[in-house]
C-alpha cells in the first residue's frame, strides 16, 4: 500500500520527520528577525529569602535556593532590594493583590464581584510587539485551576489569584491546566496531509461560523442594556481575535509526543515546561505565562517528600523546621526554572545563538516572606540574554528600592519595545539591567 | 457585603413592611459555567464528552460559580467552544455500528527510526504517534505486529501510552524471521485519542556485539469490545428528515435543533442564515450534511447557546416584567438541573401555560424536583455550600493518615451526597441536618466511623448513629476533612466554616501577617492550646474569639474525621461557645444548639437565594429572604416547599431593564 495514500485516508499522523525542515523554514523564511521570547514564572507564596538572597554581589554570587541555575549562571541576573508596592493589599489578601500586580506593577481594585480592575501585563504589551502574527500572541499556562470552594483570597477576586496575564485591565486571561488540552490546541487540527484547497476550505468554514456567531452577537447587542452589553463585548472580542488568527498562515511543525492525562502536580509542571518549549521551537508564540500554583497556594509536595501545605509552611514564624521545608520547596521550584533554561538553550536559533539567548525569563513570587507578606526587596532572577540586551552573569543590589514597574521598562527595552511609563509607578528603564 | 446586609435587616426590621411590587432586581448575561455546560450538551445531543472539563476554572463570588455578573468570557474560552462544536458534532452524527478495526501504519523520527519492509524500524530509542477516533468511550483491543533485534540481557520493549493510563509495556521476544502479534485492552475516550508507541530500551552489548532494535508493521485499535452498539438513534434524533439535500429538510432540522439549544424558536431570518451554510458546503464541492454540520457547530458557538439570553423589550426600563415562557422553562431547569430544560417543559412555554398560570411553574418545579437530574442541587448548590467540592483538593499527610485513600474519600463524597438527597428527595425537614442521628455508609466508611459492619462493599446503606457520638453534618469525614489542614485540624477554619456558611456572620479578614500556625505536632500542647496561646494577642483575639470555640466543639474528630479523645498525647477538651454566649460541651451539644438556632435557617435561605438569584446579594432581598424564612420554618424546614417557594418569588418570575 502506498504509505502516503494511507495516511491521508487515516487522518492526521503527526509525528513526521520530514516536516522537521519545512518547519524550520517557515519558521525562519518568514521572519528573518532573530525571534525574541519572554517567559512570565511565577512562583506563589513568597521564598526564603535568607537562602535565596546571595550575599556576595557581582559574578561571584552563590546562594542555596539558587543553586540549580548555576549551569546557566551567565545567562543569570539575580536582582535584589526591587518592589512591586502597588502589590500590596487594602485590608488582607496579599497573595491575591501581589499576584494581581504580578506582571502589571498596578494596584488591583478590591473585589470579589464583577468589577474587577487591573492594568495590563508586561507579556500582553509584549505580546503585541514580538509576538504579532503568530498562531497564538501569547499562551497562559499553569499547573493548578484553582481551590474548589470558598472566598479565593480575602475578599479579592478569583481573577486576581489564578492570572498574571492581564490583556486589559478588566481582561484577565484565563490559563490551561492540563497539558493534554494544551497539545491539543497547538496541534489539533493539523492533518499534514491535507492539500492546498482542503486547508484553505477548512479556514473558510472555520471563518463562515465565526462570522455567524459574530452577526448573532452584534443584533444581539443592539437590544442590551449595557451591563449585558459589556458582558457581550468579552465574546466579541474574542470572536474577533479568533478570525484574526484563523486568517494567519498554518504552521506545520512536529510536535513530539501527546502528555498523557491524570498527571501529579510535579509531572504537570515538567509537561508544561515541555510545551513552552515545544511553542518555542515551532514558532507558535513568542510570548509564555505560566504559573507554578495559584496564589498562596496550597499545594503539598510529595515529590520531594513534604506532605505540608505550601501556604501553610510559608507562614513559618521562624520556626527552622518550617523554614528547612520551604527552602527545599523553593529550591526544587527553582529547579523547574532551570529545567525551562536547558530546555530553551537545546532549541538552535541558528548561528549558535540557543532560545535561551534570545529570550528573557522572569521569576518571582507574588510576595517576599511569606509570614512576612512583604512586597518589599521582591525575589527576583531574569534568565536570558534577551538577544545580547541583557547584562546577566551576576547578582545586583539596589539600595534605593526600586519600583518593578522600571525593571519591566528595562526588560521591555531589551526585546525591542519602549515603554515611556508602566504600571502605577514606572517611568524609565531601571539602570544596570541593560547590557 | 454580608456584613452590609446585615445592617440592612436591622434597617429593614427597624421601617418594617414588605413590599409586593418590590424591584425584581435583574440578572446579567449569563455564561452557562463549565457544570451547566456539560449537563447541557449532554441532555442536547445524548454525547458522553463533557468538553467543558478543559475549559478555564469558573470564577466564584459570593460562595458560588454561578454568579452572572462574575463569569467572564475569555478569548481562550471562545476557541475552546469552537473545537467542543466541532468533536460534539461529529460525535453526535458518527455513523459507525458495533464493533469495528482501524489500521494505522507507524512513521517515527528520522532521527531514531526508518521505514522498513513495510513496517517502522526503531534503531534507536523513539516514538511514533497515531490519532485514533472512536465513537464512544469503551474498551478496545490494541494490537501491535512485532519483532526485536534483540541483545542481551533484556529482549526489546515497547511501550504503548494512551490517554489517562499508565503505559503499557511489552516484551517484544519475537525475532525477525517470525514477527509476533501482541495485544492489550484498554479503554478509551469517546472522540480523537493519541496513541503513542515508542521503543524504550535501545542497547548495544559489548559482549555479544548486537544491537538491539524494534520493528513494529502496524498498530491496529478493535472496538467497541463492550458498551451499547451504536444504533444511530443519536444521529436520527438531530437529522429528523432523510433529504439532505432540500431545502424544506435542511430548515425542519436546523430550526428545530436552534430552538432546543438557543432554548426558544428561532425567527426565519436566523434558520435562513443557517441554512445558507449547506449552500456555501456546497459551493465548496462538499455534501449537504457537510454543510449542515457546519450549521449545527454554528448553533453550538452562537451567544445565544452560550448565554442564557433574556432579552427585554425596553432594555432601559425600571418597569419590572413578567417573564416569557421560555425565560421561566430556562430559569428553572438551571436551577434545578442545572441543565437545558427537557421536552415537557418547552412544551409547558410553547403553550403559553408556564407564563399565564403561577401553578404550572409550581407543577412543573414539582416534576423537575422528582427528576433525577435534581442532582443538580446537590452537586453544584450543596456541594459548593458544604464545600465537598473540595474534598481532593489537597491530600492530608500519607505518614499520619495511612488509611486515607480514594476511596475512602469517594465514601466521604458519596456520604454527603446522599445524605443530602434525604432532604431534598425524601422530605426529611432541614432542622434535623445538624442533629440527625442518621447516616449512609458503605463497609468501608462504617469501619471508619467504628459502626458495625453494613454487609454492602461500594453502596452506602442508610444507618443508625444512636450508638455512635456522631450527628448530623458536621461530623461527617467529607466536612471533617476538608475544614483541616494536611496535618493537623483547623479548629480556625471548622469555626469559620459555621460562620460563613451555618450563620451567615462571617468574621473579618486577619490582619496582613498573623494568619496561620504553624504545621504538624508539636510538643508544646494540643491544638487547642497552641491557640489559646495565639489568642492572648489581643489584635488576634478579636475575630478568634467568634471562630475558634466553635472549632473546638469538634475537635474530638481528627483531620480526616477519626474520633479521638487525645490530640498530641494532651487530652480532648471540646468546650465551646457561641457567638451569642451559649458555651457547650462537645459536637452533639454544639449542634443542638445550633439547630435551634433560627439564624442557621436564614442563612440556610440566604445561600439558596444567592445560588437561584445568580447576582450579588441586593439590599432589597432581605425582606424576601426574612419572608421566605418564615415561611420555610412555619412549614416545618421542609427543602422542597423553600424550592418551590423561591421559584414562584418576583425575583425569580420577572425582571427590569437598567435604567
Amino acid at each position: 500500500m502506498n504509505r502516503r495514500k494511507f495516511l491521508g485516508g487515516a487522518g492526521a499522523m503527526i509525528a513526521l520527520p520530514f516536516l522537521a525542515s519545512l518547519r524550520s523554514r517557515v519558521a525562519r523564511g518568514a521572519d528573518p528577525m532573530v525571534p525574541r521570547r519572554f517567559v512570565g514564572f511565577y512562583l506563589p507564596c513568597g521564598i526564603v529569602m535568607a537562602d535565596w538572597t546571595p550575599a556576595a554581589e557581582g559574578a561571584a554570587w552563590s546562594s542555596t535556593i539558587l543553586a540549580p541555575l548555576q549551569t546557566y549562571k551567565s545567562k543569570v541576573l539575580v536582582l535584589s532590594g526591587i518592589d512591586n508596592k502597588p502589590g500590596r493589599s487594602d485590608g488582607g489578601g496579599d497573595h491575591a493583590s501581589g499576584t494581581g500586580a504580578f506582571l502589571t506593577a498596578t494596584h488591583v481594585k478590591k473585589t470579589a464581584g464583577s468589577d474587577i480592575l487591573n492594568g495590563v501585563s508586561l507579556d500582553q504589551l509584549l505580546a503585541k510587539k514580538i509576538s504579532d502574527g503568530l498562531p497564538l500572541p501569547s499562551l497562559e499556562l499553569g499547573t493548578d485551576g484553582g481551590a474548589s470552594v470558598g472566598d479565593c483570597d480575602t475578599g479579592y477576586s478569583c481573577a486576581y489569584a489564578r492570572s498574571i496575564a492581564w490583556a486589559g485591565p478588566t481582561s484577565p486571561l484565563p490559563k490551561q491546566t492540563n497539558p493534554t488540552a494544551v497539545f491539543d490546541r497547538l496541534f489539533a487540527g493539523y492533518d499534514p496531509d491535507a492539500s492546498a484547497a482542503q486547508v484553505m476550505r477548512r479556514k473558510v468554514y472555520r471563518t463562515s461560523v465565526l462570522d455567524g456567531a459574530l452577526e448573532d452577537a452584534t443584533s444581539l447587542r443592539t437590544k442590551l442594556a449595557r451591563t449585558d452589553q459589556a458582558k457581550l463585548d468579552e465574546y466579541l472580542t474574542a470572536v474577533r481575535e479568533l478570525e484574526t488568527r484563523i486568517a494567519r498562515p498554518v504552521k506545520v511543525c512536529k510536535p513530539g509526543a501527546r502528555p498523557p492525562g491524570g498527571l501529579t502536580f510535579a509531572q504537570r509542571s515538567r509537561a508544561m515546561i515541555d510545551l513552552i518549549a515545544i511553542s518555542f521551537e515551532c514558532d507558535l508564540t513568542r510570548v509564555v505565562t505560566f504559573m507554578l500554583g495559584n496564589a498562596g497556594s496550597g499545594n503539598t509536595h510529595p515529590q520531594i517528600g513534604i506532605a505540608e501545605s505550601h501556604h501553610e509552611l510559608s507562614h513559618h514564624m521562624g520556626n527552622v523546621t518550617n523554614l528547612t521545608k520551604l527552602t527545599q520547596i523553593n529550591t526544587w521550584e527553582i529547579g523547574e526554572l532551570a529545567y525551562l533554561l536547558g530546555k530553551l538553550k537545546a532549541i538552535d536559533d541558528g548561528n549558535g545563538v540557543t532560545a535561551l539567548d534570545n529570550s528573557i525569563v522572569f521569576c518571582s513570587s507574588e510576595i517576599e516572606d511569606g509570614d512576612a507578606h512583604r512586597h518589599t526587596n521582591l525575589p527576583i532572577v531574569v534568565a536570558g540574554g534577551g538577544g545580547g540586551s541583557i547584562a546577566t552573569g551576576v547578582h545586583r543590589r539596589y539600595t534605593n528600592a526600586p519600583p518593578i514597574a522600571d525593571l519591566f521598562i528595562a526588560l521591555a527595552g531589551g526585546l525591542g519595545l519602549d515603554l515611556p511609563k508602566f504600571g502605577d509607578e514606572g517611568t524609565k528603564p531601571l539602570a544596570g539591567i541593560r547590557a | 457585603m454580608r456584613a452590609i446586609a446585615l445592617v440592612g435587616l436591622a434597617l429593614v426590621a427597624a421601617c418594617g413592611g414588605s413590599d409586593q411590587n418590590a424591584d425584581p432586581g435583574r440578572v446579567t448575561l449569563h455564561r452557562l459555567n463549565n457544570a451547566e455546560y456539560n449537563n447541557t450538551v449532554h441532555d442536547l445531543l445524548g454525547t458522553s464528552l463533557k468538553p467543558a472539563n478543559d475549559f478555564p476554572a469558573d470564577d466564584r463570588g459570593y460562595g458560588f460559580d454561578n454568579v452572572a455578573d462574575v463569569l467572564r468570557l475569555s478569548p481562550l474560552s471562545l476557541e475552546l467552544y469552537e473545537g467542543a462544536a466541532e468533536a460534539l458534532i461529529a460525535d453526535t452524527l458518527a455513523v459507525t455500528t458495533g464493533s469495528a478495526t482501524q489500521s494505522f501504519e507507524l512513521m517515527g523520527d528520522a532521527a531514531s527510526g526508518n521505514a522498513s519492509a513495510g513496517g517502522w524500524y526503531f534503531f534507536s530509542n523513539g516514538s511514533a504517534s497515531i490519532n485514533v477516533q472512536v465513537p464512544i468511550a469503551g474498551m478496545y483491543r490494541i494490537s501491535t505486529r512485532a519483532y526485536g533485534a534483540q541483545a542481551p540481557p533484556d529482549p526489546a520493549r515497547l511501550s504503548i501510552e494512551v490517554p489517562n493510563a499508565a503505559p503499557i509495556i511489552i516484551d517484544v521476544t519475537a525475532v525477525q524471521a517470525n514477527p509476533a502479534i501482541y495485544d492489550r485492552t484498554v479503554s478509551l475516550p469517546a472522540g480523537t485519542s493519541v496513541i503513542t508507541v515508542s521503543f524504550i530500551n535501545d542497547a548495544y552489548d559489548q559482549t555479544t556485539m548486537t544491537d538491539r532494535n524494534l520493528w513494529v508493521d502496524y498498530v491496529s485499535v478493535t472496538g467497541p469490545l463492550d458498551g451499547p452498539q451504536i444504533d444511530g438513534s443519536r444521529r436520527k434524533a438531530i437529522l429528523v428528515c432523510d433529504d439532505l439535500d432540500s431545502t424544506q429538510c435542511q430548515q425542519t432540522i436546523l430550526s428545530q435543533f436552534a430552538k432546543r439549544a438557543w432554548r426558544r424558536p428561532p425567527t426565519d431570518a436566523e434558520v435562513a442564515a443557517l441554512v445558507s451554510l449547506v449552500d456555501l458546503a456546497k459551493s465548496q464541492g462538499d455534501t449537504a450534511e457537510a454543510g449542515i454540520r457546519l450549521a449545527l457547530q454554528r448553533v453550538l458557538v452562537s451567544p445565544h447557546f452560550v448565554f442564557r439570553v433574556e432579552v427585554d423589550k425596553d432594555p432601559n426600563s425600571a418597569k419590572p416584567r413578567p417573564l416569557t415562557g421560555w425565560e421561566l422553562a430556562t430559569r428553572l431547569s438551571y436551577f434545578l438541573w442545572s441543565s437545558m430544560p427537557d421536552a415537557e417543559l418547552f412544551d409547558a412555554a410553547e403553550s403559553g401555560k408556564l407564563a399565564s398560570d403561577p401553578k404550572e411553574i409550581e407543577r412543573q418545579a414539582q416534576r423537575m424536583l422528582d427528576d433525577p437530574k435534581a442532582i443538580a442541587l446537590t452537586d453544584n448548590f450543596a456541594g459548593q455550600w458544604l464545600f465537598t467540592r473540595a474534598l481532593g483538593d489537597q491530600d492530608p499527610d500519607y505518614t499520619l493518615f495511612p488509611d486515607y485513600d480514594e476511596e475512602l474519600e469517594s465514601s466521604m463524597r458519596a456520604e454527603t451526597r446522599r445524605y443530602f438527597q434525604a432532604f431534598l428527595t425524601e422530605d426529611v425537614p432541614m432542622d434535623q441536618f445538624l442533629v440527625a442521628d442518621f447516616t449512609y455508609v458503605n463497609d468501608r466508611l462504617a469501619e471508619f466511623y467504628g459502626l458495625p459492619p453494613v454487609n454492602s462493599p461500594t453502596d452506602l446503606v442508610r444507618v443508625s448513629l444512636a450508638s455512635s457520638p456522631r450527628r448530623g453534618f458536621l461530623t461527617q469525614g467529607s466536612f471533617l476533612r476538608v475544614t483541616s489542614r494536611p496535618k493537623r485540624t483547623s479548629p480556625v477554619l471548622r469555626g469559620k466554616w459555621v460562620l460563613d456558611n451555618l450563620l451567615c456572620t462571617p468574621p473579618r479578614p486577619p490582619p496582613p501577617g498573623v494568619e496561620g500556625l504553624p504545621e504538624g505536632m508539636t510538643s508544646t500542647g494540643s491544638i487547642r492550646d497552641r491557640l489559646e496561646a495565639h489568642r492572648s494577642n489581643p489584635i488576634c483575639a478579636s475575630c478568634h474569639r467568634s471562630m475558634d470555640p466553635i472549632g473546638f466543639g469538634l475537635d474530638n474528630f481528627d483531620a480526616i474525621g477519626h474520633y479521638r479523645t487525645a490530640d498530641a498525647g494532651f487530652p480532648i477538651n471540646a468546650n465551646g461557645e457561641l457567638t451569642d454566649g451559649t458555651t457547650f460541651n462537645g459536637a452533639v451539644e454544639m449542634t443542638q444548639q445550633l439547630a435551634a438556632n433560627p439564624g442557621v435557617y436564614r442563612c440556610m435561605v440566604q445561600k439558596l437565594y444567592t445560588y437561584t438569584g445568580r447576582s450579588p446579594f441586593r439590599i432589597e432581598a432581605i425582606e424576601h429572604i426574612d419572608s421566605l424564612t418564615e415561611r420555610f420554618i412555619d412549614r416545618g424546614y421542609h427543602l422542597r416547599d423553600l424550592l418551590v417557594d423561591i421559584v414562584t418569588e418576583p425575583f425569580f418570575v420577572s425582571r427590569r431593564g437598567e435604567p
